[in-house]
């Protein structure tokens, strides 16, 4: 949330309200179930830059709402992926695959990442698929390459 | 029980959000200069060329003088040839007597887009940021280039030394192409997205006439930077003087405009809204209840009568290329059918730019039956497609007090437009149903996604024609590359500042305004260059006004 337009009561008492009436829903995926959602090309990472990074997967058209969700659940110990980046992206009802991708901001450079993907519908209901963990390493600070 | 825990929960929602409004709106206005934008340096446009008569308009920093626009450019001047002539052509058919009740609406709604003289200076109809050559855009090629197609609105600001010289809006404007067919915004529990209104960020929601389009046209009228009344009721009463009275009252009934004004009329219906003077009062005109309950009539039914011209056949009329193509009366070129395949296949401009066909995601044909004859080119919803902030913009600039006391922008440059984020978080005051407020989270930088339709549609070759909210983007080209390369060359720089060795909009996309929401359906489709050049002659099709050969 940008914090430039608003004041910071209006924000204290936006989380507030959210806390109490918008929690997220809680991803609870089903590792290795087949069907619809299925992940068809293993995650990959598409471009990674020295703060930001891309992953990358194809599952079959997973069906459900039209808006989905991509999810990456990542950290610096394999163990703990205590982070969690997801962008909004959309399912056509035709396609028979469905390609999904996620923005990981504010990494730190020169640093590796390990990660698993899923995703889910816009109403909070996971899709059937999660990843195994695999991982990438940052670009070196102050890189200015778009990302390779 | 369960129906006293909802009630319960609503209960607290509603306090909870009244007393967050509150505080929101009860935050002084800034009165410190905001953030300065960086300096402007940019690239003109392949092929485009200042006019002429607006080299005098431009100003050091390749910044415009606005008042020297309005007065000299081409396109501005072009447009109100354009609007005298079609109010004319309404007035005429007005008085004629011919029209049955159905045009008779659409010909009101016409007079009074095309009426100059229902804003607060008598300076700027409905028409002038929506040129009908322009597919009801902005119409003036200059302001495409220099300010993202923001439009200058009724009122000069004349501090000495101030930029911009006058009031200007801080977005591109929407074309209203089709736009009553869009939905009154409504939240879709199962596919727990929103669906319609109109505006770049759905604020005209349609919720008290059940028409977005002519909640939306209700709007510019008292927008203090645009059209800027003070109160809606100057609009009724500059209605009531207006050389269509008689038609206003053959439609919606005799003695509609017969209100006692009030004395001072005249001089407070031609002091800007936002001037000091009036504090906060949005009704500053002084009526009897009974008065004021005609006008705030009126009022609703100047803006259906404007949806009415929308929807109508000449606004709206599904002629393009591609319906005649539905119909069977036309046949797309092989580039254009390559576009089309790629537009609802490898591009997958179709999950949201909805073509109503069957679609197959490695194209091949349209084999399947149409599933609508009149596709509307959008799902109506909202995404933040990661667009960079456009520094181009003169909003930025409006962050000092004009000559009413009025300050469009206080935060400057550290405004972040946040779309449909600001009308769910009470920018505008708080959203009719104050539950949406909770949905800020999901939502925050997301934009309707418009059309299609018509986004192509241009007065003359050689047009620079401004797309998205901000107008960033300068040709359906950049649009289409936008799409296909967004995450290919993404740097974290202002626009202006791509490194050295890349072209910015051609091998560099600057950060996103705001990152939250980031839609990733775009960013990497995999086009080449012929099949970007595909979709956008595909997109041409979809003007309307093409004339089938039989």
């Amino acid at each position: 949330m940008s914090q430039m337009n608003r004041s910071a009561p209006t924000i204290a008492m936006s989380i507030f309200v959210l806390s109490l009436l918008s929690a997220q829903p809680t991803l609870v995926c089903a590792s290795g179930a087949s069907g619809p959602g299925q992940i068809n090309a293993s995650p990959s990472v598409e471009s990674v830059a020295d703060t930001f990074a891309f992953v990358r997967w194809t599952t079959q058209n997973p069906g459900g709402t039209i808006l989905h969700y991509a999810v990456v659940q990542y950290g610096t110990d394999p163990d703990h992926l205590d982070l969690t980046a997801q962008s909004p992206t959309r399912i056509n009802p035709a396609h028979s695959e469905m390609v999904f991708r996620v923005r990981m901001n504010k990494l730190q450079p020169g640093t590796t990442y390990y990660y698993r993907v899923s995703s889910m519908q816009a109403n909070g209901i996971s899709d059937p698929a999660m990843s195994a963990v695999s991982q990438f390493t940052t670009r070196a600070a102050n890189s200015v390459t778009a990302g390779q | 029980m369960g129906y006293l825990k909802l009630s319960k929960t609503v209960s607290l929602l509603r306090t909870v959000s009244l007393t967050m409004f509150a505080i929101l709106m009860a935050v002084p206005a800034a009165s410190a200069q905001g953030t300065k934008p960086p300096p402007l340096d940019f690239a003109l446009p392949s092929g485009f060329q200042v006019p002429p008569a607006d080299l005098i308009c431009i100003l050091p920093g390749k910044r415009l003088n606005l008042q020297c626009i309005i007065a000299n450019d081409p396109d501005a001047k072009r447009i109100r040839a354009e609007e005298a002539m079609l109010e004319a052509q309404a007035l005429t058919a007005a008085k004629s007597g011919k029209l049955d009740p159905y045009h008779q609406v659409e010909t009101l709604g016409k007079l009074e887009i095309f009426d100059p003289k229902l804003a607060v200076k008598k300076n700027l109809a409905c028409s002038y940021c929506h040129d009908p050559m322009a597919g009801y855009g902005n119409g003036v090629s200059i302001l495409s280039v220099f300010t993202g197609g923001s439009n200058p609105g009724s009122v000069p600001i004349t501090v000495h030394g101030a930029y911009p010289n006058n009031r200007i809006a801080k977005r591109n404007p929407q074309s209203y192409v089709y736009a009553t067919y869009y939905p009154r915004l409504h939240y879709n529990q199962s596919q727990a997205d929103f669906y319609g209104g109109n505006f770049w960020d759905g604020r005209a929601t349609g919720y008290k006439l059940q028409n977005s389009a002519a909640e939306q046209a209700q709007d510019p009228p008292t927008d203090p930077e645009e059209m800027a009344n003070p109160d809606p009721a100057c609009v009724v009463w500059k209605l009531s003087q207006s050389n269509y009275k008689f038609f206003f009252e053959d439609v919606f009934g005799a003695g509609s405009l017969e209100i006692n004004w009030p004395s001072d009329v005249q001089n407070v219906c031609s002091t800007p809204k936002g001037a000091a003077v009036f504090g906060t009062n949005a009704t500053p005109l002084q009526l009897s209840p009974t008065d004021r309950t005609l006008a705030s009539k009126d009022f609703d039914e100047f803006g259906q009568s404007i949806a009415a011209y929308e929807s109508s056949s000449t606004v709206s009329p599904f002629t393009s290329k591609f319906d005649y193509y539905l119909a069977g009366k036309a046949t797309l070129t092989t580039q254009e059918l390559n576009g089309y395949d790629l537009f609802r296949g490898k591009g997958s401009c179709n999950s949201c730019h909805l073509d109503g066909r069957s679609s197959a995601l490695n194209g091949g044909g349209d084999t399947g039956q149409a599933a609508s004859v009149q596709p509307l080119f959008t799902d109506t919803t909202y995404n933040n497609l990661g667009l960079p902030k456009n520094v181009k913009l003169p909003w930025y600039s409006e962050d000092t007090p004009d000559q009413w006391g009025f300050t469009g922008n206080p935060l400057g440059f550290g405004f972040t437009d946040e779309g449909m984020g600001l009308f769910l978080d009470g920018y505008y005051g708080a959203p009719p149903n104050l539950l949406w407020g909770t949905l800020l989270p999901q939502f925050e930088g997301k934009f309707q996604t418009s059309t299609v339709r018509d986004a192509a549609m241009v007065p003359y070759s050689g047009f620079v024609k401004a797309y998205m909210h901000n107008g960033y983007l300068t040709s359906l080209k950049e649009v289409v590359h936008f799409y296909n390369t967004r995450d290919v060359y993404p740097y974290a720089v202002l626009s202006g500042h791509c490194p050295a060795g890349t072209v910015e909009k051609v091998t560099c996309w600057p950060m996103p305004e705001d990152s939250n929401n980031e839609n990733t359906t775009i960013g990497k489709l995999g086009l080449t260059p012929e099949e970007e050049n595909d979709i956008v002659a595909f997109l041409r099709t979809l003007v309307d006004g093409y004339t089938p050969l039989n």
